[in-house]
């Protein structure tokens, strides 16, 4: 494969998976600077990685893998980090303002998401997009059957906390 | 709501989303990702770029010892070469961890060995400089008979020589204690506070302390899930 046809394929996958890049990049990071910045990371380190990817497994599956292993580098590297890999102009992903704002269990979701550390924020990254425990293992390089504890737990704490921000919200109304 | 019913919702604002994104094609297709550079790879040309200084400063210091055969300038220029020479084999070893990551491997995988080149990096950063202190005065010995060819023991002494050297020495915890001290309270650049952390070892506490969350993580070990 030539290197035009290569960027080109590289190209249809990221465009046909964009949404884990926004998925990853709004649930690791609060600032749209930085997610900016972040989105550009992880595509040149997606590029970059290419080259291992291996056509027999899923490309979501290394997507994520790669994503968040960016991601949780990123968000470690705080002050340190390094803005604008490309040129200011060149925007990697460009979400129009017409979009509709997310519905308030989404809202509450992202809420939630964005209280956890960075290793089970990739859990629930992932079982809500579906992924099985023997896939989620596999991605964080865990067990199953630690996956299963896990997510357990983040499933009960889940449901505390949107329950508590639903009562909170009534409670809001009726006074 | 329960879980299958959020991944639900979940999926159908994802479908909305997926209509409303749009990522720049063009910027894939004009090859401007081979020209960027990730973080890790600013990082190994960072230390490929020390390792080539620091071959050229072992040279150099070879040269100088070849032609000062004496004890006096000897010693300090061999102390600045086996430096250099422990520099070199750091850095090299930075190198060989950066270049094995693989991000498309799992997490906790590559999160592992990042931190642990992290902790390599602070340690080398730790003691690069505190040694800096003690390098002040073979530094004066080297520099200033090889670039102005002035003997520094006639021209200072042998008594400020001396000063010197445990002066250094005595900076060391001092510059420890004001870190741990003031560090924290610090408020100029990033630069600065990165500094300061490093010097008082907080930053070094930090990983260890990551390590040790992965670790936990890696394990069944029950517990609700960590806040940030």
């Amino acid at each position: 494969m030539d290197a035009k046809s290569r960027r080109e394929r590289f190209a249809d996958l990221l465009s046909d998976h964009k949404n884990i890049l926004y998925t990853v990049c709004s649930a690791y990071c609060r600032n749209p600077a930085d997610r900016d910045d972040l989105a550009q990371e992880i595509a040149i380190q997606l590029w970059r990685s290419f080259g291992s990817f291996d056509d027999r497994y899923r490309f979501s599956t290394w997507m994520y893998r790669v994503s968040i292993n960016v991601a949780i580098s990123f968000y470690r590297r705080e002050a340190n980090r390094a803005r604008h890999v490309l040129s200011g102009d060149d925007r990697l992903i460009e979400i129009p303002d017409r979009v509709e704002r997310p519905p308030e269990d989404v809202l509450l979701l992202y809420q939630f998401i964005d209280g956890l550390d960075a290793l089970n924020k990739a859990l629930i990254l992932l079982s809500l997009d579906g992924y099985g425990y023997r896939e989620i293992a596999g991605v964080v390089g865990i067990s199953e059957t630690n996956v299963a504890t896990k997510l357990s737990r983040l499933k009960q704490a889940m449901k505390r906390d949107l329950a508590g921000a639903v009562r909170q919200e009534k409670d809001a109304e009726t006074t | 709501m329960n879980f299958d019913q959020m991944t639900a919702t979940w999926a159908a604002y994802d479908r909305k989303l997926d209509a409303s994104i749009r990522l720049n094609r063009e910027l894939l297709r004009a090859g401007k990702l081979n020209r960027a550079r990730s973080a890790l790879q600013r990082l190994t040309i960072g230390l490929v770029l020390e390792v080539i200084l620091n071959s050229a400063a072992i040279a150099a210091l070879g040269m100088f010892i070849a032609d000062h055969l004496t004890l006096r300038f000897v010693i300090p220029a061999i102390a600045l070469d086996a430096l250099a020479v422990v520099n070199n084999i750091v850095l090299a070893r930075q190198i060989v961890a950066a270049t094995r990551i693989d991000y498309g491997q799992p997490i906790t995988a590559i999160q592992r060995q990042l931190e642990e080149l992290r902790v390599l990096r602070i340690r080398y950063l730790q003691w690069v400089f505190l040694i800096a202190v003690l390098l002040w005065t073979p530094l004066l010995i080297v520099g200033f008979e090889w670039l102005f060819g002035i003997d520094a023991y006639q021209a200072f002494g042998g008594v400020y020589i001396g000063a010197n050297l445990l002066l250094g020495i005595a900076l060391i915890p001092l510059g420890i204690w004001l870190a741990k001290s003031f560090g924290p309270r610090l408020r100029g650049t990033a630069i600065g506070r990165h500094t300061m952390a490093l010097i008082a070892g907080a930053s070094l506490k930090d990983a260890r302390e990551y390590l040790a969350t992965l670790s936990a993580f890696e394990s069944d070990e029950p517990g609700e899930p960590v806040l940030p």
